[in-house]
């Protein structure tokens, strides 16, 4: 989790990822930074997200991102 | 046939409403589909033998993605873990090539039959010139609407590829996806598991989604015939010889224009999604109020968001989180620097969304460069983006502050009104001519000159503030609609009857006004 | 219960609705419909309707058709050297729809024994079918087709009911004296033994014109004027087929043995397309002949009632109107 919020950090700085629960609907991350990230994390945590994986619901928050990156590490 | 048409408004729209609404819940899907494959064999005739086939190839391409998912789950418990590993890399590339093969002659057709003679006569300047060959110049019918569907077709493959939902085992719901009158013309481009289930499950009679249908269609009818049909006049006269022309005429005529894109699109927009929703079919929205970006970015989640919403799904992120693209990364990070490797994988990604972009609005050069021009542009600012943030600190300068935002505002409205006359000239000298002509010369001629009365100019204006006016309360977050509905009978009804003969008064329809039918319409 | 009272409240809504609107269309037609058949009064191609100035039951010859018509047939021509009476009802680019809606409006106050439909209008593309709807909604709420009248709109639109009784003096001919020559000669008749379809929507509308014309009591030829681009065999041949099944004359000028002598070099003001006055007076002159030949029209030269066309001789053809 600390590590998401450096690299989440170090993309957007002077964003308050802990606070944000809509981080796609209020225009934080957009499809760039989403394709970024998604690329950034398939290096850090050896893990393959796939175009189906990018849905709102899996980014909208840091916790969700979390969620992701655990689901597609067990498979 | 028209949106805007008489046949299309009394006949189709008229006869199938009532039609579906007195048919049995259990085959009201039957009226849509039958008006729906009537409507293009009255616009397209013999055509629609390639929307046929595109229906029967997704279908079953489908089905058959679903199959091998099947056949993966059957035998999954029996097998150890590379086993599996193996059996489910056998079987992606089994899939793998059943969407090939479906992109083959659903992009295949459309290739073709769209894009044969650039490619031939770009080949043939390239290449064959030099070994004395020439590719023929074929003269190809274009079926109605084959843009738009078969990207909806497209999306709706690649979906069950992509395991986000189940192929569908009910061919009437997979053909009515495709052909459903309303759309087929202009989109919005639909996607399967929002839409599909809505047209084929009947709905009974529903009042408020028939007046609030009919409201958006005379919505859209005033955009479509009052503003862009009346801007047309001043935009063809300026267009047609722009060497004639200098200075603020040239100017006016390319904001003209983006006035007459506007209206006229997202009037059939909502032409189309009134039309959906009195049979209670609601559309994804096309149009968020464009023109009140603070940049191109943003412009173009507002405007065709559907074509942005399909390029960002199936080219974007298709393309970014590909396995060759994720050697390049690692290429990019290991030899460049920070700046770059961060930004230099998303321009390229972008490269392909652009060109798609551009290609997908017409065959020729001058689409290419629209694409690219936007391309550019959007490039240009992640690179400069710093610099931005320099300089603003240097000059004190708050992003939120009030005048900023409409600096931003009216910035981006000059940029896409550039996009727009690329769009609009004959080609691209002729655009570039124009752009520099805008310049020069700033006399001012009487208006009857470009073919245009008092009266008319007016009406362009005043429609303009009106739409100006719905887009701020639209941004407010005001349903307008809603607004009206509760306000009593009398001053409602006084509302939509002074709308519905200004549209049939003042719309620039009939002798006088050349026929013109929907920009998008080509595509 | 509620459910259905909710039901009726919602449809007898509907129903008022619809009735409100159907009366204000009914208004503004009324308003907006012009009031007299002259341009000032914003009729639709007055020249075509000039037949309404025309003393009732008048007219002997009615001809339909497009522009190839209306720059080829002078009926001052046909009344100098026959003493028939006749009137060009030809519209720029008219279809057949409008030629059928048109004929309607000429059997409403003129009652002519022959009816002439210029064949080139059978063969225009387009939307038939919205221009069929369009056709009966312009006819049933004037409104429109009228509906940019509003900027010439007076306080007598409101009061006045329609009074059509101006006359052109040409009758419907439009007068053309440029020459450009056509340079392919007779070269667009090449004999062929293909022949062109018909649209559906096209022969049902022939159809019914023939029926129209029956049921007036009237007579039908069909008629081909020359037109180098306009004309070709293929064409020729699906007329004279359908000519031949329902038994209707059908005179083709372009392919006529006896044919009007037209000389591509001096008879067409735009390279084929439309005929001058020199063409024009050489298609009159053929169309005098077969008339007085084929059918019983009476010379009413020295008819007292007929006075205001031999007046109108004086008048010279050279008049734009």
């Amino acid at each position: 989790m600390e590590e998401l919020l450096d690299i989440l950090k170090d993309m957007k700085p002077g964003v308050q990822f802990e606070n944000e629960a809509n981080l796609i609907d209020d225009g934080i991350l957009d499809s760039l930074d989403v394709m970024n990230l998604s690329v950034i994390l398939n290096d850090e945590y050896d893990i393959e997200i796939t175009p189906l994986d990018i849905i709102p619901e899996n980014f909208k928050s840091i916790e969700s991102i979390y969620a992701l990156i655990t689901r597609l590490q067990e498979d | 046939m028209s949106y805007t048409s008489f046949s299309y408004l009394l006949f189709f729209l008229g006869i199938t409403y009532v039609l579906y609404t007195l048919f049995p819940k259990k085959y009201k899907y039957i009226v849509l589909l039958c008006m729906s494959y009537l409507f293009y064999i009255v616009s397209s005739s013999w055509l629609i033998v390639f929307i046929v086939l595109t229906t029967f190839i997704i279908y079953f391409s489908a089905i058959w993605i679903d199959k091998i998912n099947s056949i993966f789950i059957d035998v999954k418990k029996n097998l150890n873990r590379d086993e599996k590993k193996n059996l489910k890399n056998k079987l992606l590339w089994q899939k793998k090539a059943v969407v090939c093969v479906m992109l083959f002659f659903c992009l295949g057709a459309l290739i073709f039959l769209k894009y044969y003679n650039l490619f031939s006569e770009i080949l043939n300047f390239v290449i064959f010139q030099h070994i004395h060959l020439e590719l023929p110049y074929l003269k190809l019918l274009l079926p109605l609407g084959i843009s738009f569907y078969t990207l909806q077709a497209i999306s709706y493959v690649i979906d069950v590829y992509r395991g986000k939902y189940k192929a569908d085992y009910c061919l009437p719901r997979v053909a009515l996806y495709l052909v459903f009158f309303p759309t087929i013309v202009e989109g919005p481009i639909g996607r399967y598991d929002e839409y599909a289930y809505q047209l084929y499950e009947g709905h009974s009679f529903h009042y408020e989604n028939l007046t609030f249908g009919c409201q958006l269609i005379l919505w859209g009818l005033f955009k479509k015939l009052v503003i862009a049909d009346r801007a047309n006049l001043f935009v063809n006269v300026v267009f047609k010889s722009p060497q004639d022309y200098a200075g603020f005429a040239v100017i006016f005529s390319i904001i003209f224009y983006t006035i007459q894109i506007y209206t006229e699109f997202s009037g059939c927009m909502d032409i189309v999604r009134g039309s959906a929703q009195i049979f209670s079919v609601h559309l994804p929205q096309n149009f968020k109020q464009p023109f009140f970006s603070k940049s191109i970015n943003e412009f173009w989640q507002r405007w065709h968001m559907t074509l942005g919403t399909w390029l960002r799904d199936y080219v974007f992120y298709s393309v970014s989180l590909s396995q060759p693209f994720k050697k390049f990364n690692q290429l990019v990070k290991n030899h460049c620097n920070g700046y770059l490797s961060k930004l230099l994988p998303a321009t390229t990604a972008l490269f392909f969304v652009w060109i798609c972009n551009g290609l997908w609005h017409g065959a020729s050069i001058k689409y290419i460069v629209y694409g690219m021009y936007y391309y550019v542009l959007m490039v240009l600012g992640m690179f400069l983006e710093p610099v931005f943030i320099k300089v603003m600190k240097i000059f004190h300068i708050h992003k939120e502050t009030q005048y900023f935002r409409v600096f931003q505002i009216i910035r981006t409205c000059i940029l896409v009104n550039i996009g727009m006359l690329i769009f609009r000239a004959k080609d691209l000298t002729t655009a570039w001519n124009m752009f520099l002509s805008c310049f020069r010369d700033f006399s001012l001629q009487p208006l009857s000159s470009y073919g245009l009365r008092l009266s008319d100019l007016l009406m362009i204006v005043c429609g303009v503030v009106i739409v100006f006016i719905v887009g701020v309360l639209k941004e407010k977050g005001v349903s307008i609609r809603e607004t009206i509905a509760k306000r009593n009978i009398v001053l409602r009804w006084t509302v939509y009857f002074a709308a519905l003969f200004i549209v049939i008064i003042l719309g620039a329809y009939g002798r006088g006004y050349d026929a013109v039918s929907f920009i998008y319409a080509q595509f | 219960m509620d459910n259905r009272k909710n039901l009726i409240k919602q449809l007898s809504k509907i129903g008022l609705f619809l009735v409100i609107f159907f009366i204000c269309l009914n208004v503004f037609s009324h308003i907006l419909l012009p009031k007299n058949n002259n341009k000032k009064s914003g009729i639709k191609y007055e020249n075509a309707r000039g037949f309404y100035g025309e003393r009732k039951n008048s007219l002997d010859i009615i001809a339909l058709g497009n522009s190839n018509l209306y720059s080829s047939f002078i009926p001052n021509q046909l009344w100098n050297n026959k003493g028939y009476t006749s009137y060009v009802c030809a519209e720029p680019s008219q279809t057949v729809f409008q030629a059928y809606a048109l004929l309607k409006e000429v059997f409403s106050c003129q009652k002519p024994q022959l009816v002439i439909l210029e064949t080139d209008g059978l063969f225009t593309k387009g939307d038939e079918f919205e221009q069929i709807t369009s056709m009966y909604m312009k006819e049933i709420f004037p409104v429109f087709e009228y509906h940019s009248r509003w900027r010439s709109i007076q306080i007598s639109d409101f009061t006045d009911s329609p009074h059509y009784d101006t006359t052109i003096n040409n009758k419907g001919y439009v007068y053309r004296s440029a020459v450009k020559p056509y340079k392919g000669g007779k070269k667009y008749l090449k004999k062929k033994n293909k022949r062109d379809n018909f649209n559906v929507f096209n022969q049902m509308y022939l159809d019914k014109i023939n029926q129209l014309c029956q049921e007036n009591h009237a007579s039908l030829l069909l008629l081909s004027v020359p037109s180098a681009k306009a004309w070709n065999y293929e064409k020729h041949n699906i007329i004279k087929e359908y000519a031949l099944k329902k038994n209707i004359p059908f005179l083709d000028l372009n392919t006529e043995k006896k044919q009007a002598n037209i000389d591509w070099m001096t008879d067409t003001k735009d390279k084929g397309m439309h005929l001058n006055i020199n063409g024009a007076r050489k298609v009159t002159k053929y169309l005098e002949e077969y008339l007085q030949k084929k059918y019983t029209f009476i010379d009413h030269r020295n008819d007292i009632r007929y006075d205001e066309w031999n007046r109108n001789k004086l008048k010279t053809i050279e008049s734009k109107t």
